[in-house]
């Protein structure tokens, strides 16, 4: 409702199509506002929604919101001084459709202050209010007249600082007739709430409140993922070592010392297949993740291993790597001890947590304890396997010294 | 103004034989390769698909090298520190490689110091003895690209046997010829279901890469003893296909003599 004494029922509609580009570069969500005398209220009325939109934190998209007047030919030669009580009008048709909110018409009436800055806009009184009621019950009450809206908006308080239901409980009266429920609202905020456009209208501490929410759900789903990650199978693979001699050889390795220093050679080659090692070499070992750059692991407590040697007649033994990288290499050097036999390396690696030798071969002794002689060496396999999301497993032979082919 | 049109052109005219630096920086004192650093990627990349390229290729290989600079403090283990590097380059090249066999192409070596720049290792080509082709092809092909690193003994030729598909940049420089140094060769390219004879009777021919790449990148080429034409009798890989087996005795010098040999030049962009 605009206009002086009488006044006018200016209808806006708001939509997402936007007009031409005004010949002036007028803002082109409100350029057609101008010819009806509306484009000023219009600046404020969007002026107030963005800081409604900051005031919510600014984590909402705005859509393009167009405003045009309906029945340009009943809102004619407006002035700023008589179009000011338009601006909450405006204000909430750019709400209701960025918010698409599901009531499709209410009228308002009252200017909007934005002296408060961010924190919130002010609904101001607006003059001659008693008789804009008395038009809008005139206007609805017209034999074939469209059926009214349900909400009128309007400001708690006149010019004169009354309270606008106790002063105009007649006009309210006669609207309530209509069906016309009228509420009045002290900012633009809880006008807002008023017509259903929450999304926008929630005062910053339910924002923080609701961002915290949905803060604590993110972190859960991604605490979930973490661990789910965590979990996930690892691909362990046995890398290649400079030899001093300048070959570079697949691991693991034979170390032969010499007088002239330490040589890198291959396993020797039964014809069994299985790779052997005489007794006092050493066997090299490097350990590589296939992971990918930027694998989160690095930042997250980094890659672990561990190998348990599982020997005919002997008790299960683990070693740490004696060198190892956070971002998924290791390195083992063993001694190789007596008496010839067969020998199971199995390698293992996890995330971010490293392993406890001890426990992991109490659990183990534990786990084998029930299982027959026969049946040892697949259990503990299984054991291993369900130890660590990444198993590498390497079977050798022990050899005399001097029994390399 | 000059001076600026004066150094493109000479960049534009370089000799081919200008090699590709392939130089890995390392921070200093640290055993680990960083791939973040876009230099090493571009190198790493580079690495790789020379690797790529050339596996199972004979005539030269690939070679690390690096040094132990003279500033390493004696008590720490500076030789441990070379090798550390080496595993960590080999590292990178497997985890971004899609074959972990690619790594074991290559060899390492320590160079004097005054060869290489501080804290970094350096890809280099040795070569090996020539070869021809393959032992059913009597014939040498070398290649000189400004792809490959440069070789160590300084050869800007460098044989390639043992593989088909020749991966080259349209700067590259081919050149065949017989095994023996003796006879001629006739060379002809597939050109659609057509051949084009290149070198009707010599004993060396020589090309540019860009020369005979065509738009799709590719060139079928084949070399063949000019005595005898492919027609009278049937080449290798066809007595293959159609019998399975190849021609003994007599049968066997015939087919040695007459063999014609296919390569396939693969265009790889300059970078």
């Amino acid at each position: 409702m605009v206009g002086a004494a009488g006044g006018a029922v200016a209808r806006i509609a708001a939509d997402g199509e936007l007009p031409a580009p005004h010949p002036a570069q007028l803002d082109r969500e409100l350029s057609d506002l101008l010819e009806c005398g509306l484009y000023q209220a219009g600046q404020q009325a969007k002026a107030a929604v963005r800081t409604l939109h900051r005031a919510g934190g600014g984590l909402l998209g705005r859509p393009p919101t167009s405003l045009s007047v309906v029945n340009p030919g009943d809102v004619v030669g407006l002035g700023h001084e008589n179009s000011s009580s338009a601006e909450l009008g405006l204000a909430l048709a750019l709400l209701a459709y960025q918010s698409q909110t599901g009531i499709p018409a209410v009228i308002a009436t009252g200017a909007l202050d934005l002296a408060a800055g961010n924190r919130e806009v002010r609904v101001l009184p607006v003059h001659h209010l008693a008789g804009k009621l008395r038009l809008l019950a005139e206007h609805f009450s017209q034999p074939g007249s469209a059926k009214p809206p349900q909400q009128l908006l309007l400001p708690t308080h006149d010019v004169d600082a009354a309270l606008v239901p106790d002063r105009y409980s007649a006009e309210i009266a006669r609207l309530g007739e209509l069906q016309i429920q009228v509420r009045c609202v002290s900012t633009l905020q809880e006008a807002a709430r008023v017509i259903g456009a929450e999304r926008i209208a929630l005062r910053r501490s339910e924002q923080r409140a609701r961002l915290a929410a949905m803060l604590v759900v993110l972190l859960l789903a991604m605490g979930g993922g973490i661990l789910a990650w965590m979990q996930s199978s690892i691909a362990l693979s046995f890398a290649s070592a400079a030899s001093p001699d300048g070959r570079i050889l697949p691991t693991p390795i034979r170390i032969v010392k010499g007088a002239d220093g330490a040589r890198l050679l291959p396993a020797c080659a039964l014809a069994s297949g299985v790779p052997g090692f005489q007794v006092h070499d050493q066997i090299g070992v490097r350990l590589n993740v296939r992971s990918f750059d930027h694998d989160p692991a690095r930042f997250l407590g980094g890659y672990h291993f561990i190998a348990v040697s599982l020997a005919d007649g002997r008790a299960p033994h683990a070693t740490l790597p004696r060198e190892w990288s956070a971002d998924g290499q290791a390195q083992y050097i063993w001694d190789v001890v007596g008496p010839p036999g067969d020998t199971t390396l199995v390698f293992l690696a996890r995330r971010a947590e490293g392993f406890n030798a001890d426990k992991l071969l109490a659990d183990l002794i534990h786990s084998l304890s029930p299982s027959k002689p026969s049946e040892r060496d697949s259990a503990a396999l299984k054991f291993l396997r369900d130890a660590a999301p990444g198993m590498l497993v390497f079977r050798f032979k022990t050899m005399e010294l001097g029994s390399c082919p | 103004m000059e001076s600026v049109l004066l150094a493109l052109l000479l960049v534009g005219i370089a000799p081919s034989a200008f090699a590709a630096p392939y130089l890995f920086v390392f921070v200093a004192g640290s055993a680990k390769l960083s791939r973040d650093l876009p230099d090493n990627q571009i190198a790493l990349t580079s690495l790789l698909e020379l690797l790529s390229d050339f596996h199972g290729a004979g005539g030269f290989h690939f070679v690390i090298e690096g040094t132990v600079p003279s500033s390493c403090a004696p008590a720490s283990d500076c030789d441990g520190l070379l090798v550390s590097r080496v595993n960590s380059l080999i590292d990178s090249v497997d985890h971004l490689g899609e074959d972990a066999r690619l790594s074991r192409d290559l060899s390492w070596r320590r160079v004097p110091e005054a060869n290489l720049p501080a804290d970094t290792l350096r890809i280099s080509v040795s070569a090996d003895a020539p070869k021809p082709l393959s032992p059913d092809c009597p014939y040498v092909l070398e290649i000189s690209d400004p792809r490959l690193p440069s070789s160590d003994s300084h050869q800007d030729w460098l044989n390639v046997n043992g593989i088909v598909d020749i991966h080259v940049t349209p700067a590259a420089q081919i050149r065949v010829h017989t095994a023996d140094a003796a006879g001629n060769l006739s060379v002809k390219q597939g050109v659609a279901s057509a051949e084009r004879e290149l070198v009707a009777s010599a004993p060396r021919a020589e090309w540019r890469a860009g020369d005979l790449l065509g738009a799709a990148g590719i060139a079928e080429i084949r070399f063949g003893n000019p005595e005898l034409t492919s027609a009278s009798v049937p080449r290798k890989r066809d007595v293959a296909e159609s019998s399975g087996t190849w021609p003994t005795g007599a049968d066997r010098e015939t087919a040695r003599r007459l063999a014609e040999c296919d390569v396939r030049l693969l265009l790889r962009p300059s970078r």
